[in-house]
Parts: structure tokens; C-alpha cells; sequence
């Protein structure tokens, strides 16, 4: 088989406050043997607020597009907020010729043809390498874990070619693989955690946050397992306030931090070290020190 | 224009803007299910409900729709969206509304000044810039906030979480994206004038039947 080779848009977030995000998703996807080529020059994707322009948004990801088109690469972004605004344009410009023009007038020097598809890292993992291929990479099976996978909103709404938005499976199924126990905490696990009203409604977005990291909590979750920066924002940076002082933390990390450990990456490469809520228990409870004294290269094992 | 001033435009059956027609058209096959209220997650703290947003714009009340605080509440989660037996994405729907009310120039809300703050910063910089996005909204809210963040800054800054300093595209990559949001706002301003121009017939015509 040709090596997999997508077009990287790693978005705004991913260069600050979800670094560890970045560097966990590289490494996993080097370990996985898929060639990963940052857009030039990438701009924001418009996040939440561009949304109220439709042209606005459609032209801010159009430009990032184009550059993949050009290449004949498929787009890879993991920020859910990045994914939704890329995903709906592209679609859209496929289908809208319409808009085609619009856009290209507006987009200057760069021209787009509505070809390119994006996908999120999940997508790429689940249906582009296969969950048999990640199976046989695994050198340290999370067995000590319970996860309780959070999907948030947008990997699977409004657009929902790759996973149903009730229901949806390729996080379960991916730790299944990897070797860990998947709570089930439906419907929490594509319930919103408020992060888009993090600043103008700060007790709405916290009340939304702390009802769901409860409903894990209750249903026996040791970690939570993330895909988007600004669920991260909430449901890490954000739970002490959300849950206050009496109630026992829960970890909540990317879910590529826990898969890079599964496929034997050492925890400094990781990131884990950038966590609000400390990781260090749940490291301890993998004994992730102590396999990688005895193996240093997973390879060799 | 004074708040009750626009509803009665309105009433007297003035010209919607482009951008609310557009908003009109997007909710007429709407059968007030209320599904949307339904599964939204903040509707409990919304003053309307989707569906009453919904049934609002339906009926031409524009200027309550624009002043509610529900628009702004939407967590943009698209729950709503994905359930609607109708196919209308509610959540796009309110999107466009948050976007009228500040072409309109409707007092600032706590989101707007979000928006207003996130879009300035992508514009001059092509990318985002966590610290002066909080400095500007703050600044323009509970100023005191900021100090209370302290704490937290700290943490973030030495988990290497926020920068100092914004990340700009190189100059030509940011000149691009500054031509994005003039061409955006010069076609959206040329709409605007094309509608106003068709207005005063209209308005007079309305009048005539009082």
C-alpha cells in the first residue's frame, strides 16, 4: 500500500495552549508510518465567530484549501472547530458552484475547484489505516484504564458522513484496540461542554463542563479521553473551577496522548507535562516508567 | 434609529435587509415542533427558545429576535441542527442572526464583543492570539477580571500553553486574509446600499394603506 500522506492544518490552538495535542498526534501518526505535510502559510479558520458570515468562513478556509488542492493531498486537521469550519466548506464548494465563483473572487491568487476532503486524525485512523493496523503497533495495552471517551460536538455535527451523531463509536473502538475498558456515559459523550460560551457566559459553559465530567465521574471513568482544543480548554484547563474544591479530579487527556503510550512512545514526547489536572496517577497506575526503563526501544520487543 | 422605532418599520411592513430575508426564507418550512428547544443544551438559560426564535422570525418580529439574549447563548453545539425534521440548521440560523445584530449595530452583548474581538484579531494577524483576545474583551467588559485570571495565566504560561507573542503569517499570507474580510465587507456594504435603494417605494406604498 502507498504511504498514507495527508495535507496537515493544525490550527490556531495547536500552536499554543493545545501544543501537547500537536506533538502526541505527530508522533502517534509517525508510528503509524502516515506522512504528514503542514499547510504553508495556514490562516485561522474563523473558529465560532466567523460562522456569522457564511461567505466570511467559506473564503477563511477556502484559502487554506486551495493549498491541498493544489498538492492533490486530502486535508488532516484535529481541532474539532477547525474540522467542522474545513469540512462544511470544502463540502460546500464541491457542491456549489455558485459559491465556487464567490469565493474565488474573493481568495486572491488562489483558486479552489471544490476537490479536497478533509478528515478528522479519527477518520484517518479508523478508516484510512485500519483500527487491525493500530492493533499490531500496540506494544502497551491500556488494561489499567478506564476510559470514558468524549466526543464533543462537531466531529459528528452538523456533518455526519463519518459517524452517526447519536451514537457514535470510533473513539470506543479505537481503545478497545488499544486495550483499555470503554465506559459507557451516553448521551455525555457527544454532549456539548460548553467551551464556545467559555468567556461570554462563563457559568453557563462551567455548569455544562461540570455535569458532564459528573455523569463520567458516577460511571466509573479513571480518564477521559479528548479530541478538540477547546473541550480541552474546558474539561481540563477549566475543572477546578467547574467541579470546585470537594470533588476528586478526573484526567482528561487527548485521546493521541493515551494511543501514544499504547503504541509504546515515551510519556515526554507526549506531553503530558503540560496538564492542568495531573496525569502523574494515571501514569503510574500503566507503570509507563517502568516498561520503558525495561524497553527502552518497543521495536526490539 | 430607537429600538421601537425599527419594530414598527417592521410592522408597517418595511424592507427586511438582505441578510434577514435570507434568515426568513431559511425557517419557512419550520413547523414549530420543537425539536430544537428540545435538545438544546442552553435553552433552560435562554430568555426565548430556539423554536420560539424560530416562530419569532416567522412572524417578522426582527427587532425582539436581534435583542434577545438567546442568539447569543447558542453554544453552537448543532444538536438542534442534526434532529430537525425540516432540515434547518437552527444553529446556522442563529449564527446569521448574531452576525445581523452587529451589522445593525445592536447594543453589545458579552458574545459580541467575543466575536467582534476574535474576528479583529484573525484579521491583523491571520492567525489567533489567545492573551490579546482576553485583554480585549475584558477591556471591554469587567476590566477587574483580568486579575483573577492571574493565577491561571501563570499556569498556562508556564505549561508553555500560551505565548507572548502573536503568531503572524509572513507579510503576503497576511495581506491575503486582510483582502478576505475587505472584499467580504465591501460586498456585503454594496448589498446593504442596493436594498436601501429599493426601500423608500416600498415604504411609501405601505403607507398608503394605513
Amino acid at each position: 500500500m502507498a504511504k498514507l500522506r495527508y495535507a496537515y492544518y493544525p490550527g490556531c490552538s495547536l500552536t499554543t495552549s493545545a501544543k501537547e495535542y500537536d506533538q502526541s498526534l505527530r508522533a502517534v501518526f509517525e508510528r503509524l508510518d502516515v506522512e504528514l505535510i503542514e499547510i504553508e502559510d495556514w490562516n485561522c479558520c474563523g473558529a465560532t465567530p466567523a460562522g456569522q458570515d457564511e461567505l466570511l468562513a467559506h473564503s477563511l478556509a477556502a484559502r487554506n484549501l486551495a493549498w491541498a488542492e493544489a498538492r492533490g493531498l486530502d486535508v488532516l486537521t484535529p481541532c474539532s472547530e477547525c474540522y467542522k469550519n474545513l469540512a462544511r466548506a470544502a463540502e460546500a464548494l464541491h457542491e456549489d458552484a455558485h459559491l465556487r465563483r464567490e469565493v474565488n473572487a474573493i481568495l486572491e491568487g488562489r483558486t479552489v475547484r471544490g476537490v479536497v476532503r478533509v478528515k478528522h486524525p479519527l477518520e484517518a485512523i479508523v478508516r484510512d489505516v485500519g483500527l487491525e493496523r493500530v492493533k499490531s503497533l500496540t506494544t502497551f495495552p491500556l488494561t489499567p484504564l478506564r476510559v470514558a471517551p468524549y466526543y464533543g460536538c462537531l466531529i459528528t455535527r452538523p456533518r455526519h458522513d463519518f459517524e452517526r451523531p447519536d451514537d457514535p463509536k470510533a473513539l470506543d473502538d479505537l481503545f478497545t484496540v488499544l486495550g483499555a475498558r470503554v465506559m459507557d456515559y451516553y448521551p455525555y459523550k457527544t454532549r456539548c461542554c460548553g467551551g464556545a460560551l467559555l468567556l461570554s457566559n462563563q457559568a453557563v459553559a462551567l455548569d455544562m463542563t461540570r455535569q458532564l465530567l459528573m455523569k463520567a465521574k458516577e460511571r466509573g471513568a479513571n480518564v477521559l479521553a479528548l479530541a478538540c482544543p477547546m473541550c480541552d480548554m474546558m474539561l481540563d484547563v477549566y475543572q477546578p473551577q467547574a467541579l470546585g474544591d470537594d470533588v476528586i479530579p478526573l484526567p482528561a487527556v487527548y485521546f493521541t496522548q493515551l494511543m501514544g503510550l499504547a503504541l509504546g512512545i515515551e510519556p515526554r514526547r507526549l506531553g503530558f507535562q503540560a496538564r492542568v489536572v495531573s496525569a502523574d496517577k494515571l501514569l503510574a497506575r500503566l507503570r509507563v516508567e517502568e516498561k520503558h526503563a525495561k524497553e527502552p526501544t518497543p521495536e526490539t520487543a | 434609529m430607537t429600538n421601537e422605532a425599527r419594530e414598527e418599520v417592521v410592522r408597517l411592513g418595511g424592507p427586511p435587509s438582505p441578510a434577514m430575508a435570507e434568515v426568513v426564507e431559511a425557517v419557512a418550512s419550520c413547523i414549530q415542533c420543537g425539536t430544537c428547544s428540545g435538545t438544546c443544551p442552553t435553552a433552560p438559560a435562554m430568555d426565548y427558545t430556539p423554536r420560539q426564535v424560530m416562530h419569532m422570525v416567522q412572524q417578522g418580529m426582527k427587532d425582539a429576535v436581534l435583542r434577545s439574549k438567546a442568539i447569543w447563548l447558542c453554544a453552537t453545539c448543532f444538536s438542534c441542527t442534526v434532529r430537525c425534521p425540516r432540515s434547518i440548521s437552527v444553529a446556522d440560523v442563529l449564527a446569521r442572526l448574531r452576525g445581523i445584530a452587529i451589522e445593525e449595530g445592536y447594543a453589545e452583548t458579552n458574545g459580541m464583543t467575543f466575536n467582534k474581538a476574535f474576528l479583529n484579531i484573525i484579521r491583523r494577524y491571520g492567525r489567533m492570539f489567545e492573551p490579546e483576545l482576553l485583554l480585549r474583551y475584558h477591556a471591554r467588559k469587567q476590566t477587574w477580571r483580568l486579575l483573577g485570571m492571574g493565577p491561571l495565566g501563570l499556569t498556562l504560561l508556564r505549561k508553555g500553553k500560551i505565548g507572548l507573542l502573536p503568531e503572524r503569517l509572513p507579510p503576503a499570507g497576511n495581506q491575503e486574509v486582510q483582502r478576505i474580510f475587505e472584499r467580504v465587507q465591501e460586498r456585503r456594504k454594496a448589498e446593504r446600499l442596493k436594498a436601501a435603494e429599493g426601500a423608500p417605494a416600498k415604504k411609501e406604498g405601505g403607507n398608503g394603506h394605513g
